[in-house]
């Protein structure tokens, strides 16, 4: 086992870890909420347009 | 995607202040563990995340049966959305603990039965997600997902109990392990009260995480309808 002292950059690096996996869950919510919200608009711009005779 | 309720807002403000106070009792307040030093301080987060994890894959059983019982959509999403968040809990439960084995075991991972009975929980999850993108029908998708919800769940209490069965040299949180396990664990009161103060950190974050996961999954179908309904137009 590594000596008490010597193992404060594993912490960081576990607590960075955590924080940063995160982070990155969190910003695939917003691409995929942007994406459903941009297809949304042109499904309901297509809903709009009159068929084509 | 549908507003968020004030509730829903309320929550999320809340979560964060939970959590900013949970890393600060983490780093300012808890003492430094005798033994193990500074690395210890992730078991703080590590455990709460393994724990709640369950609770998530538990949520999703429910879900999965209530499903199948009512054939209710929503029911779908919230099983979706916790497996999600489950699955997100485990794998920063397992990448935590390997981080704090190293100065711990001197080795990254071992083929303990807590870490192997982890990430068999961990695949068949995944796995999971991979179930439902491969199915399109939506009503399909759903009872084959619940289902699986509702198997998959056999290898959460066997994780669980995994070191109360095997020998094994993962600690034990709650009581005692198996009686041939090396070493022990036990908390001050200091350890006691941030350590409980971060299981409800972690709590409300699972919490508030499936409520906006759902109002996603809702916008989601909507898209899905819609597409369905143009195609068929």
């Amino acid at each position: 086992m590594l000596a008490a002292n010597a193992n404060f950059g594993y912490m960081l690096l576990g607590y960075g870890t955590i924080f940063g996996l995160m982070f990155l869950y969190l910003l695939s919510w917003r691409l995929r909420q942007r994406n459903l919200e941009k297809d949304l608009e042109m499904l309901k711009t297509l809903g709009d347009q009159p068929p084509d005779d | 995607m549908p507003k968020p309720t004030p509730w829903l807002k309320i929550l999320n403000v809340v979560t964060t202040l939970v959590m900013v106070v949970a890393t600060g009792l983490v780093f300012l307040y808890a003492p430094r563990e005798r033994t193990m030093g500074e690395v210890q301080r992730i078991f703080y987060f590590h455990v709460p995340l393994a724990w709640v994890g369950f609770v998530a894959l538990f949520v999703s059983l429910v879900a999965g049966i209530a499903y199948l019982r009512t054939g209710r959509r929503g029911w779908d999403q919230v099983e979706l959305a916790s497996v999600e968040i489950g699955l997100l809990f485990a794998i920063l439960t397992v990448i935590s603990g390997s981080i704090w084995a190293r100065p711990a075991w001197n080795t990254w991972w071992t083929w303990d039965p807590r870490l192997t009975t982890y990430t068999i929980l961990v695949l068949i999850y995944f796995a999971y997600l991979m179930l439902r993108q491969g199915i399109e029908d939506p009503d399909r998708r759903a009872r084959f997902a619940a289902v699986y919800s509702i198997v998959g769940f056999v290898s959460v209490p066997i994780t669980f109990f995994s070191i109360r069965i095997w020998r094994t040299i993962h600690p034990a949180v709650v009581g005692t392990g198996s009686p041939t396990a090396e070493g022990g664990f036990d908390m001050t009161p200091t350890i006691l009260t941030v350590f409980l103060f971060c299981n409800a950190a972690i709590f409300i974050l699972y919490w508030c995480l499936l409520a906006n996961r759902v109002r996603l999954e809702q916008l989601a179908d909507r898209v899905e309808q819609l597409k369905a309904r143009h195609i068929l137009a």
